[in-house]
Parts: C-alpha cells; structure tokens; sequence
C-alpha cells in the first residue's frame, strides 16, 4: 500500500473547523467540554464536547452528522486543491467515498418521534450521509458507509487505501462524522458509561468517556495521480490490520489479543518493524476496561521501546466522536508524521499503573521518527490498525 | 470452473437464508419451487405497522411466523436479541452448516454484514423509554443495540469469527456491497473465509416509497465465501463465482448518469452475461436506472434485462433473490419480488450480473459466474 498519499485533511470539530484551528488546540489540549443542553431529558446536563458553530452553508434539512460531513469532505477536497478554493463547481477527478459513522443524522429521526419536526424525504433514514455526500459534491466513484461503532472510520481509511491499492479508484475521500445522539447518550448513561466531568484517557480516576462530535476528512491518492498534478501528500497509509475479539458486544477482550494481532498484521503488510514506530495515536477511551486492554496491547506490540515511544489519546481534548473517532486520530496522525509534534493527553493528573505507557503530559512531545501507529477499537471488538508514515519530497522526475 | 477468463475473488460454498419464503435453503428452494409450479402468490398475512407507524402513516408488515429462533437457537441466550440478530445468528449457522465447515478456521473467519434496518426498532424503544420516564426506564439489554455494528458482532462471538466484523449501511445496496468487500478482502488475504451478506429489522413505518407498501418485519440472508483454489482443495460443493464486481454513484442528471452507469457495465459486462438482474427503488425520482441499463445494455450484447422494484426486504432482498437463484441452480428468478422461477431464462452456463441502485443513486453490481 506504499503508493497510497494523503493530499488533502479537513474537519469540523470542538475545538474549530480550521485544521490550523484544530491543530493549535489540540497541542494546546484545549477543553471546550461543557454540560448538554437537552431540557426536558434525563440526559441534560451530562457531559460533552460539540460543535457549537454549525458549519457554514450546508442544507437545512440535512442531519447535524450529515451537516458536519460535507463542511469537512469539501474543506478536504479544496485543501487537496481537488476542488476550487470557493468549494464551487465539480471536482477534478473521479472520486470515491468512504465514510464511518455511528449514529448518523439521529437528530431528525429524534426530532420527528418527540414532534420537534415532521419526517420528509429520506430523513427516516439516519444512514444516507454517504449518499449526500455523493450527490452534493458529484464525487460518482465508489461509495461506501460503514457503522463498525468507534472504529467506523479508520476502516474507512483503510477501505479507501485499498480501493486505491487494488486499481478500483484513483482518489478517494475518507473519514468519518457524528453528532451527539440522545439514544446514544441516553444508553451510555444507562450502562454507567460516562465520566460526570471529562474525557481522561489513562488516568486513575477516570470514570468513562465522554461524548464528543464532529468531521474528520482525508482525501486518498494514489501516488500516480498526485505525481500527475505535481501534488505532494502531508503523509501516506501504509497499511492496516483488522481484527475482531468475538468476545463480548460491549467489553474488550482483556489480554488484547486480537487487538495485537490487528496491530501485527498492520505492520506485517507494511513490511515495517515495530523499532519504527514513532508514535501512537491510542484510541484511549477514558472507559477503565478499555484504556488497560490497550495497554496491554501496545505494551506487546513495541516490546522494550514501550517507555520510548511518546503515545496520545486525543478524545481528551476532542471527546468521543464514536463514527468519527478513528478519523480524527489518523488525521492526528497524518499532523503527527508532518510536523513531528505529538499533541498531549488532557486531564491527566495521574496514570494509571496498569497503562504504562509514554502518554505524553503537559504539553507536545516530539519524535523524530515520522511513522505513527493509530488504534481504533469499538464496541463487538472490531479491532483496527493503521499505520501513517510521513511523506518524502516529491520527485518530480517522477512525475 | 467457467468464469469467462476472469480470475474469481471468491467462490460461494454456503447459503444462509432467514425469510418468510424459507428457513435455511431447502425451504427456500422448496417455497420457489411450489412457487414456480401454482404461480402461488404471497399468501401471507399481514398487520399494519413499521417503526413508529402512526393512524396516517404505517406499512403493511409481514411477521416471520414461519421462524421459531427457540428451535435453531436453543432456550437461552437470544431472548434479549432484536429479530435481526437472531435471524443474522441462524443464517450464519445454515451457511457455515450448508458449506460444511467447523469450528476450526474461526480465526481467519471474517464477518461483513450489510444492514438498514437491524436496530432501528430498538433505538426507537430506547429513546421513547427515555423520553417518557428518562434514563432509568431504559432496559440495559437493549443499550448495547442502539450501535447498528451490535448484531454483526454476536455473530461473530457465537462463532468465534475473529478475522475481522465489518458493517455496512448504504440504503438498500449494504449487502451486496457487504458481499463485494468480503470477496476483495479475500483477495487481500484478510481472511480464508467470510460470512457475509444481509440482515434486517423492521424499516420506519414512513419508508414505503423506497421499500414499497408491503415488508417483512425481519430477514437475513449470509453467504459463506472461501478463496476458490481452498473450495476446490477441500471438494467444496460451489454455487457460483464472484468474478467482478463495481461500486459507483450517478449523478440526477440524466447525460451523467448514463456515462457513471456505462462507465459501471464496463467493469462487470465485459464478456456479456447471460442476464442483468437489478433492484430498484418502489418509486423512481429522476433517472429511472431500469429505462436507462436497458438502452445501455446493447453495447453489451443484450444479455437479458430483469428488474425487481421496491425492496420489501430492504437490503437483504437483493440476496434473498440471488439464494433462490442459486439453491434452483439456474439464473431464471421472476423480477416480481415473489418466489418463481423464469421458463424462458435457460441460462444456467452463462454468467450473471445482479446489483442494487438506490434512491441517492449508490449502484452495487456483482458478477458470477457458474461453478
């Protein structure tokens, strides 16, 4: 999967749509966690990290998830100078799509059952976003939408390198999208799964996760395109291992088994050593149980280099955007192997001793090798890793 | 092994088939045979409903009364299961029984399902609960249910399949995009195996203009997918080939569609098929694909057009039809949506092309090939 280049990122998140925005908060770990606004429902007050400027000319009638989506594929695709700045007419090449999500636009299907708003077109389905997408940006190549929960969107990445590996498409735009659902929150809470003040990924006294939403958006190329149009790619995919626990609809396996084995497998087709990872976007959930298996994980997974290699876990600072968690952390990833910055882990006042890890604390840490390993695990067990390695000038003989 | 020079990605050694024409595959075969032979129009019945149906707006919903889930799953352990899941956890284990495979490979097993439809009934309960008397009235065994990727997952764990569990969602087209994935992940060696296919739930009561006025409240149907040299290896009985396979979206306009849609039988066409079997949409907005594949198809020597509109089993229609094509042994299903085999088709040597297009203009199309 080595021809496999990232050429454009964008994002509706928290901590802003501007990915130089979103960069700054997140090595600043800025927190813009503040209590739901849902009155009349048991999940008011609770926790969470949203968008609170809905981003700019998206149709009304579309989902908040939907919404976010098309603010963060078309900044993406400009950003991959794949469309005009303006974000008008039709884009310069075939495109595929490959989106994750979790609870899709819920938000007009909750509408509609507590009589805020009567159902109308394809509003009673919450999963169409993949086809809006489509439509709204003309991208006609090959479209998917995959709901494996929190992991959604990293195997949306990988979907996407793999269309490109295997000739089906050129370009290709991943990631993923979520807005805070009340069914969502509603069960979480329920199942005693939300920490009352923040997202604390590896701390002692973390109590859960906390919801967060928002876009995350990548464009896919294959090498040959970029090189066509003299484009070089912030970083690339090398690769991406999956695996499932089949273990437990809510819980991880707790020795992570599977888990290593998806990270293994990544690496094994990367043809990459675990001596060349130099960070890890964990997919660090703040949940106890889950937080310890990945632990476990990474702990076989680099062996000796364990206290070595600097590790993030981002839903500290943007929450838990369930569909769009695995794209905002290869989007985090892809910022990590071009800058060489890793962002810190918020919230952290002391770690857990059964996650030793190098979380890195207080403010950025720096690596000097640019090849990031990214986690993402849901909800089943659907396990998943994919590795970003930092781009090399390009060479324009190439081309 | 005919595959008109292609390479296979995958051949299909097992079916699995949960439906109201047929529990497991003998019944379905059974159920399109008497179909065939008395023209047996639906003679089941049916309640008014849909997920939150209301006096003005509701479906007519046929119940899966032929399925008892006590009898293939044992007293315990699905009671807290939506329908889907217990469909889905029978199908796995008619198509991993029909391919005749153990317990052994379940590490390289992989899982891809396709789904609309499998918690929207839950999700419904979920949220009303905690509209009504707020979060402690919600069942815990439902909470895990409102992540759609929940059913997919019990398959996996009743069956040890640890490969990987992937979950689809596009309207209507999820399960056979489930299905071209699981063949190209074969391709990749991300497993040996994969069950993969369709499930569903009860659709909202307002989604009639695409399934069409009359569901089912429940089906599923997965196909167990082996590399073709390890079928053959083991003298697998094989139903079919996967041989090709696109994805694409058409644009509204009509030009464009049609050049997205040529650009699509390219890939899939070519040599021609025997036959071009598509589902659509109850009602068509805009381009009508139908109109538009059977002006195109003449480029492509002809093969005979076939269509199915409305899609009573959302996304798990689609393979519902193509396990009745298969368990018959020939490519001859009536497009009426109704069990009933075609007099006229005799096209049991030649390839088959059958895919899915649904109202956001998402196009799914497979091509098989006899074993």
């Amino acid at each position: 999967m080595s021809g496999v280049l990232i050429t454009g990122l964008g994002v509706v998140s928290p901590l802003g749509h501007d990915l130089e925005q979103f960069w700054t908060g997140l090595l600043k770990a800025e927190q813009r966690v503040r209590p739901l606004s849902w009155p009349g429902s048991d999940v008011n007050v609770a926790p969470a990290y949203l968008v609170e400027e809905d981003p700019l000319d998206t149709p009304a009638e579309w989902g908040r998830a939907s919404r976010f989506a098309l603010a963060a594929g078309r900044a993406a695709l400009i950003d991959a100078g794949l469309f005009s700045a303006d974000g008008s007419g039709q884009p310069l090449a075939e495109i595929g799509i490959c989106l994750g999500l979790g609870n899709g636009d819920s938000d007009l299907v909750e509408a509609a059952r507590d009589g805020r708003a009567k159902p109308s077109g394809l509003s009673w389905f919450p999963y169409g976003t993949a086809g809006l997408l489509a439509r709204e940006l003309g991208l006609t190549g090959p479209n998917m939408a995959v709901a494996n929960a929190c992991s959604a969107s990293a195997y949306a990445v990988s979907f996407g390198a793999d269309a490109i590996s295997a000739g089906l498409a050129e370009v290709m735009l991943v990631g993923g999208t979520e807005a805070v659902s009340r069914t969502a929150m509603g069960s979480f809470v329920r199942l005693g799964a939300v920490d009352p003040l923040h997202c604390r990924p590896f701390d002692a006294e973390r109590k859960g996760t906390v919801y967060g939403e928002g876009a995350a958006f990548l464009v896919l190329e294959s090498e040959e395109h970029a090189a066509r149009r003299f484009r070089r790619g912030y970083a690339r995919v090398l690769a991406a291992g999956w695996s499932c626990d089949a273990y437990h609809a809510t819980a991880p396996e707790p020795t992570g088994a599977q888990a290593v084995s998806a990270a293994e497998d990544t690496l094994a087709r990367a043809g990459a050593g675990a001596d060349e990872i130099g960070a890890v976007v964990c997919h660090g959930t703040g949940t106890p149980l889950n937080d310890r298996a990945e632990s476990r994980t990474l702990t076989r997974v680099l062996g000796q280099r364990t206290a070595a290699v600097p590790a993030t876990a981002v839903k500290s600072t943007l929450g838990h955007s369930g569909g769009a968690a695995g794209a905002f952390s290869c989007l985090t990833a892809v910022l990590v192997a071009d800058t060489g910055e890793v962002p810190p882990t918020a919230n952290l006042t002391t770690v857990d001793p059964e996650c030793a890890l190098n979380i890195v604390q207080g403010g950025p840490a720096t690596t000097e090798q640019r090849t990031v390993l990214v986690n993402a695990y849901a909800f089943g067990g659907n396990n998943i890793s994919v590795l970003i390695s930092a781009d090399q000038p390009l060479d324009c003989e190439a081309a | 092994m005919s595959t008109s020079g292609r390479r296979p990605f995958a051949a299909i050694t097992g079916i699995g088939p949960v439906s109201r024409d047929g529990i497991g595959l003998a019944e379905l075969a059974e159920s399109a045979q008497r179909g065939r032979s008395t023209g047996e129009v639906d003679a089941y019945p049916t309640v008014e409903g849909g997920v939150g149906a209301t006096a003005s707006v509701s479906l007519q919903v046929r119940e899966l009364t032929n399925f008892e889930p006590k009898a293939h799953l044992g007293k315990r352990g699905w009671l807290f299961m939506p329908p889907a899941t217990r469909a889905a956890l029978v199908a796995a284990n008619f198509a991993l029984r029909d391919a005749g495979v153990s317990g052994e490979g379940a590490h390289r097993t992989g899982v891809a399902i396709g789904t609309n439809f499998a918690v929207t009934e839950v999700s419904d309960r979920i949220d009303r609960a905690l509209l009504t008397g707020g979060v402690k009235d919600i069942t815990p065994m439902d909470c895990p249910n409102f992540s759609v990727n929940v059913p997919a997952s019990e398959v996996a764990i009743a069956s040890g399949l640890r490969a990987f569990n992937i979950t689809l969602v596009n309207l209507l087209t999820a399960g056979c995009e489930a299905v071209w994935l699981a063949a190209r992940a074969l391709r990749d060696d991300r497993a040996d195996t994969v069950l993969a296919g369709a499930i569903e739930g009860l659709p909202p009561a307002t989604a009639g203009a695409v399934l069409g006025s009359v569901v089912d409240a429940s089906s599923a149907c997965l196909l167990h997918l082996e590399r073709p040299e390890a079928a053959q290896r083991r003298g697998a009985r094989v139903y079919a080939h996967i041989t090709a396979g696109t994805q694409r979206v058409l644009p509204i306009d009509d030009s464009a569609a049609a050049c997205i849609l040529s650009a699509a039988l390219d890939e899939v066409c070519r040599p021609a098929p025997a036959r071009v079997h598509l589902f659509v949409p109850a009602t068509v907005h805009g381009t009508d694909v139908a109109d538009l594949a059977s002006s195109l198809l003449s480029a492509y020597g002809n093969p005979r057009l076939t269509i199915s509109r409305g899609a009573p089993q959302a996304s798990t229609t689609s393979l519902l039809w193509l396990a009745g094509v298969l368990a018959n042994g020939e490519p001859g299903w009536v497009a009426d949506g109704r069990c009933g085999l075609d007099e006229e088709a005799g096209t049991a040597a030649s390839d088959l092309v059958f895919g899915v297009v649904n109202p956001y203009g998402q196009l799914v199309l497979i091509r098989l090939a006899p074993a």
